[in-house]
């Protein structure tokens, strides 16, 4: 019996030991085969890891192994530095080697990523929109983005891709960002050399560029932001727990009135609110709606964002759960009574800077019939560059109409060409698996069963900010089918022609600390 | 009859206390936030209170012999989930900024809201025990079944307070139903008095 009881023992430390699960999971359909994990740290309010793809050309920080946002490894910060000897527009990024500003932390495949401020995740790229839309801001620095001085707190970190967007479009903004955990933000000081040293530089007037807080949001909002000398003009809401969950105290109406209560008379809130127009996922957007209105910024709008290829600024797929840009403040946001931001706001191209068709990605990938991918991506140099017969053999597919155009997507169902493609693959795997770290042989290019298509798509990562930008703005510009009003239906009144469905928003729930469930309705 | 109504005390103040547990977060989260920190000072107190609980009750169950003190210690608990809805959040936000930390004030807080409540459940047990207890063969027996049903109370508590009372109903009306409940059943022993048996502790010279 003691001897059982040992050999049990024994046994299950063994397996413990043996088959202990992974923290995150690198080998996924769809997905790059030349991922590689940068870095991962746990903390007690998340598991964290970067994750690079050089063909894909990014660099994300996942939590729990889901993507939270990213950012382009190229251009890289010494890219923007090349550029801003040309370009006087990027001396704000320019950094000179005496600083000993670029040190990242890490080497990692044989480099060592240094991403610039453009992001490889389509929602961080319209926080803009919050300092372009503020009149009395605007007005002051003679409409000129480059002199405008917001004071910007953002709540929640990420990977600071966001942040960059609004470092690099608005050289004198003052940005707070309040993080409840530490240890993000210090994973995110070793990876991202530029945000590190934007926390080093001043604006014009004298204040930090950058600040990174580690603190609860509600603490902040409810003592430090008030103290601040001068108050936010913009608080942006991008708080999230695992699963896609916004953390219930920072969604209610009390937490929103302690949030306007910290902004400047013309200051707005912009929240980062994931959800659709049908469905259980509306609660949370007209909730968030509902609340902020409660909370006295009674202003608000809504802007979809539009971020996939299969999108379309003329027709919204409502039923499809999306990030949305939920605007509230004191003063109008619309379209029609905010015309002149909302005149900024269409003129604004990001990343003006930034050739297009230069920082480009490429993958091959098998598909199903509908265009889902069958197994992981491979780099496009892998085929192309053993055989250039594989790409001429494939067609190209017109982008549809109205949808954002940075992606060039071309295929062929021709058995042999797909064979020829999957030899070319083998091939690479031999060759190079242990030079690039590979973690496997790329998943389903060995044995996907009925790969009929094969499938090449190129992503301009330049083009794409522009193209989701230009097309998200002119649905949103629709004020009709597209305000926050429309989500949830009419505020008020009878009910309009134009309005999608005819769920008001006193049907969305009101979030309160007595009833703060986001983190329910979000599931 | 009497077996069943003591039973039913223990699943419903392990209902209760549970119950508690799971609403207890939202007192604490609008102050203190939402991370592993306030969870782990809730939980501790629970687990704290109800050690104290199981001593302080099982002293007092030794000393009486009706159901007198158990009624009021389920009375004054509730009482405690009710008055919970006046001071439970503005004990929290009155506490000054640098006690604010999800790290320590979570558990300041925790402590003052939760443990006198979930002590005064953790109390029950015991006396529960004594209540029911026959005889010194079946004194195994009583006590794994009453376990059982308190814990039975506790996963219920759980479950409804996360399913039902969290999405479907404000916070202050839930505490509140919950209180006079455990109020209405410690009225209940305080006015149905019972006896504990006498047969384990045979009286001198009253050999048969």
């Amino acid at each position: 019996m003691k001897g059982f009881a040992l050999l049990l023992v024994v046994v299950t430390l063994a397996l413990g030991i043996i088959f202990d699960d992974d923290h995150y999971r690198l080998r996924q359909l769809g997905q790059p085969s030349d991922q590689a994990v940068v870095d991962h740290r746990d903390s007690s309010y998340t598991s964290m890891t970067w994750v690079g793809s050089p063909s894909e050309n990014y660099l994300q920080l996942r939590f729990f192994d889901k993507v939270e946002g990213g950012l382009c490894l190229r251009p890289t910060w010494a890219d923007i530095n090349r550029l801003s000897e040309h370009d006087p527009r990027l001396n704000h990024l320019r950094f000179t080697t005496a600083s000993g500003a670029l040190a990242p932390a890490k080497t990692w495949a044989g480099e060592a990523p240094d991403p610039g401020t453009l992001p490889n995740s389509a929602y961080v790229r319209f926080l803009p929109v919050g300092v372009l839309l503020n009149e009395s801001l605007m007005s002051k620095a003679g409409n000129d983005q480059r002199r405008v001085d917001p004071h910007i707190l953002v709540i929640g970190l990420g990977s600071s891709a966001g942040i960059l967007v609004l470092a690099h479009h608005f050289p004198e903004a003052a940005i707070t960002v309040v993080d409840i955990d530490q240890k993000v933000i210090d994973i995110v000081r070793d990876h991202v050399p530029l945000t590190n040293w934007l926390t080093t530089q001043k604006t014009a007037d004298g204040s930090p560029r950058l600040t990174l807080v580690a603190k609860d949001a509600r603490q902040f909002v409810r003592f430090d932001a008030l103290r601040a000398a001068r108050k936010a003009d913009l608080i942006i809401l991008d708080a999230y727990t695992a699963g896609s969950t916004i953390p219930s105290h920072l969604m209610t109406r009390e937490f929103f009135a302690e949030c306007a209560a910290a902004l400047s008379p013309e200051g707005m809130v912009i929240g980062n609110i994931i959800g659709s127009y049908t469905g259980e996922k509306r609660r949370v957007v007209g909730g968030c709606l509902r609340s902020l209105r409660a909370a006295g910024l009674a202003e608000a709008y809504n802007i979809p964002v539009l971020g996939s290829f299969y999108d379309n600024a003329a027709q919204v797929d409502v039923d499809h759960p999306r990030n949305n840009i939920v605007i509230a403040g004191k003063q109008p946001v619309d379209p029609k009574r905010a015309a002149a931001g909302w005149a900024r706001l269409q003129q604004f191209v990001p990343f003006p800077e930034f050739e297009t068709d230069t920082y480009l990605s490429a993958q091959y990938a098998l598909v199903d019939g509908k265009s889902r991918p069958i197994t992981a991506m491979v780099p496009s140099s892998v085929i192309d560059g053993a055989d250039s017969s594989v790409r001429l053999s494939l067609k190209s597919e017109e982008p549809s109409p109205g949808s954002p155009a940075y992606a060039r997507i071309a295929r062929t169902d021709d058995i042999q060409v797909i064979a020829q493609a999957r030899r070319l693959v083998a091939d690479w795997y031999r060759t190079e698996h242990e030079k690039m770290k590979l973690v496997g042989f790329p998943l389903g290019w060995a044995d996907a069963p009925e790969a009929k298509v094969l499938w090449r798509r190129e992503i301009d990562w330049v083009k794409g900010a522009r193209e989701v930008w230009r097309v998200t703005m002119i649905n949103a510009r629709d004020a009709n089918t597209n305000s926050g009003e429309s989500l949830v239906g009419p505020l008020e009144g009878p009910q309009r022609d134009s309005a999608m469905v005819n769920w008001t928003i006193a049907d969305a729930p009101l979030f309160t600390d007595q009833m703060p469930n986001a983190d329910i309705v979000a599931h | 009859m009497r077996v069943a109504i003591l039973y039913t005390t223990s699943i419903i103040c392990g209902f209760c206390l549970m119950a508690l547990e799971i609403l207890a977060s939202r007192l604490v989260q609008p102050v203190f936030g939402s991370s592993v920190d306030v969870w782990a000072a809730i939980i501790s107190v629970f687990i704290l209170s109800l050690s104290i609980g199981y001593v302080i009750g099982g002293r007092l169950a030794d000393k009486t012999r009706t159901n007198l003190a158990l009624g009021w210690m389920i009375l004054v608990a509730g009482v405690f989930f009710v008055l919970m809805t006046i001071y439970g959040l503005r004990f929290n936000e009155a506490l000054p900024e640098w006690m604010q930390t999800a790290r320590y004030g979570s558990l300041l807080s925790s402590l003052v809201l939760f443990l006198p409540p979930s002590l005064l459940l953790g109390c029950v047990s015991p006396m529960l025990v004594k209540l029911v207890f026959v005889s010194a063969e079946r004194v195994g027996r009583t006590t794994g079944t009453l376990y059982a049903i308190g814990s039975i109370g506790n996963v219920f508590g759980i479950l409804v307070a996360n399913y039902v009372f969290l999405p479907l109903f404000p916070l202050n009306p839930t505490f509140i139903a919950l209180g006079a409940v455990l109020m209405a059943l410690g009225l209940a022993h305080v006015f149905l008095p019972m006896q504990t048996h006498t047969t384990a502790t045979p009286a001198a010279g009253a050999t048969p």
